[in-house]
């Protein structure tokens, strides 16, 4: 039976509806309301892409810790990423994003300014048609500070209590990610300077690295990491689980980055916004490459969880700029990143960082090469902007987090004891196991 | 009288006592010498499910079970037990496990840092046979888990004392 039988059958029914809306001629065209609706619907799901990358490094760093840990670490992801939403909700939202309300213009915005959504059935001429909608705005930009919240917990790992861990994430998330978040994109001083971060290689990923690195410093390595000098390498408990995280981490990345166009209103933002992922892709691919090939050629044996860190690593790294380059320049410059990865892994080793899945490397070297690289491809971008602007993050972020970290360290503790430790922070703070039939690891 | 007290067998103690007395001093009979292995086991099969009082003397333990220990490659376990089953051994125990020997450990690298492997995974089998079997069993392991290369295992052999069936109680190579 061929539906275009009913085809007149519809063209009379739809004849009344028609001439009903032509007598409102309120209404506005899909010309006016059409980039809400596309914008909207591309942060919903861009949104929810981002939001399965609390998953991804949840998975990630389950598979990098030892087994001893993995219920911890899972407790951390989850609850991580629920005290960002709603510090997101009670402070961070419009401190980064604060329109005209400033507390120190370009510097500092509004304290104690919660989000409120447009209302229920909201009309046309209430919405932000110029824009999108507040509820999937919001709801895309706290997907982000969640990410960089997940990247403090992989670097911390193993050997951090869970409540000064959940202490330091509430002040990231609710005042010292959006305090510097909106120097970028909330239209502050770095914007006003010429500063490029497309996606968040500096805003989200190095800001996550800094903490991260300040975090490390103030806690310490894990028992018995690095001994008489040596390095004692502690596998990850498994490396299915990583692995899947990294995929699932790559596959929220076209949302990560795709999403960063902020608009899907004309033929340019859409052809930008897959341009994007493109390119996203390629970066990813070309980093894990790059660690493939460079652990081979140095190590003598492929390592996995390089190659893992190489992808993610390419990911950053294109994230600063996933938009003006060519596919053969993500190609380039995901590669540098995963080079970065094989080449710093053991340099902070070397230097006792103990830094369990490599965050910092990943997060923070790469994140620090993408924010330069911006000025290879995107005219608009100087060298010396970037680096103010990669300089402004560190110092701000690491200084903060140093201070954080000690005070928590001073006041109540962030190290789990030897023993709690060599237990294992399953049976020790949360008294169960994630692989309770299994032997200790 | 209870009822579980109609059912038991009949008491064969001082029939047991005379057995005994046979395994312990040798055969009696010279006739029943040459067709008849003495040992306490075929006497025992002959009445099964008696209490036989006291346990085999000291010096026949462990002449009639062999344990053998072999620690090989775990990638020649199947082989291994192929062989085994060719040559009429019915059961056996295999382990996980690692260890050192004169292979002793090497180095790996994880993250861009070198480690020392110690000890080196390795499959455990144990195979308790019938003593006169117990040679053809060692030497079919080593044939069949030689790679010619370090590392590949060792066998060891000890004299069990004792063996039990579980279900039916049949002891040392009746229990096997």
């Amino acid at each position: 039976m061929k539906l275009t039988k009913y085809l007149p059958l519809a063209a009379l029914l739809l004849v009344p509806t028609m001439g009903l809306a032509q007598d409102e001629a309120a209404a506005p065209g899909f010309d006016e309301i059409g980039p809400y609706i596309m914008t909207t619907l591309l942060f919903m799901m861009a949104g929810f892409l981002v939001f399965f990358m609390a998953c991804g490094f949840a998975m990630l760093e389950a598979g990098l810790v030892r087994s001893k840990n993995v219920a911890m670490q899972l407790t951390k992801n989850v609850s991580l990423f629920s005290v960002a939403a709603i510090m997101y909700w009670l402070i961070g939202f419009n401190l980064m994003y604060p329109g005209d309300g400033w507390t120190i213009p370009g510097y500092v915005g509004p304290f104690f300014s919660q989000t409120v959504l447009d209302a229920v059935g909201v009309a046309p001429e209430d919405a932000a048609l110029d824009y999108a909608s507040i509820g999937s705005d919001f709801f895309f930009q706290l997907v982000f500070v969640a990410a960089t919240a997940s990247i403090v917990s992989g670097a911390v790992a193993e050997r951090i209590k869970l409540w000064p861990f959940l202490i330091f994430v509430l002040l990231l998330t609710g005042i010292l990610y959006p305090i510097s978040g909106s120097w970028q994109w909330g239209g502050g001083w770095l914007s006003e300077m010429g500063f490029s971060d497309f996606a968040g290689s500096t805003v989200v990923h190095s800001v996550g690295g800094w903490a991260a690195l300040a975090g490390v410093i103030v806690l310490g390595p894990r028992l018995g990491k690095y001994k008489d000098g040596k390095v004692n390498p502690m596998p990850g408990s498994n490396l299915a689980i990583a692995t899947l995280g990294t995929f699932i981490l790559w596959l929220g990345w076209f949302g990560f980055n795709g999403g960063s166009q902020l608009a899907m209103g004309t033929v340019g933002d859409v052809s930008d916004v897959s341009r994007i992922f493109a390119n996203t892709n390629m970066a990813a691919a070309s980093g894990a490459i790059a660690a493939l090939i460079l652990t081979q050629l140095v190590y003598g044996k492929v390592d996995l969880t390089m190659v893992l860190n190489g992808a993610l690593a390419g990911l950053v790294s294109i994230t600063a700029e996933p938009l003006a380059p060519t596919l053969f320049g993500a190609l380039w410059i995901g590669a540098i990143g995963g080079v970065i990865v094989v080449f710093t892994v053991p340099l902070l080793d070397q230097l006792k960082i103990d830094d369990v899945v490599g965050a910092i490397p990943v997060h923070l070297f790469a994140g620090i090469w993408g924010t330069i690289a911006v000025v290879f491809y995107n005219g608009d971008a100087s060298i010396v902007t970037q680096v103010i602007g990669i300089a402004a993050y560190g110092v701000f972020t690491f200084v903060a987090s140093l201070i954080l970290w000690s005070v928590l360290a001073a006041i109540i503790g962030i190290r789990a004891s030897d023993e709690d430790q060599m237990e294992g922070l399953d049976t020790s703070e949360l008294g169960m196991e994630a692989y309770p039939e299994f032997s200790k690891g | 009288m209870e009822p579980h007290a109609l059912l038991a067998p009949p008491n064969f103690s001082s029939l047991a006592t005379f057995c005994a007395k046979i395994v312990q001093n040798g055969p009696i009979c010279p006739i029943l010498h040459p067709c008849v292995s003495l040992r306490p086991t075929t006497f025992r099969a002959l009445l099964p499910g008696v209490n036989w009082p006291g346990r085999t003397p000291a010096h026949l333990k462990g002449t009639s079970v062999k344990l053998i220990i072999a620690a090989i490659k775990p990638f020649k376990l199947e082989e291994v037990r192929e062989a085994l089953t060719a040559i009429g051994v019915r059961g056996m125990m295999v382990t996980e496990i690692k260890g050192f020997g004169s292979q002793s450990g090497h180095t790996e690298i994880y993250r861009g840092a070198e480690y020392a492997v110690n000890f080196v995974p390795k499959v455990k089998l144990e195979v308790v046979v019938a003593a006169s079997m117990a040679d053809q069993v060692v030497e079919t392991i080593q044939k069949t888990a030689k790679t010619d290369k370090i590392g590949d295992g060792k066998i060891f052999v000890l004299d069990v004392a004792q063996a039990v069936r579980v279900r039916t109680g049949e002891t040392d190579d009746e229990a096997l």
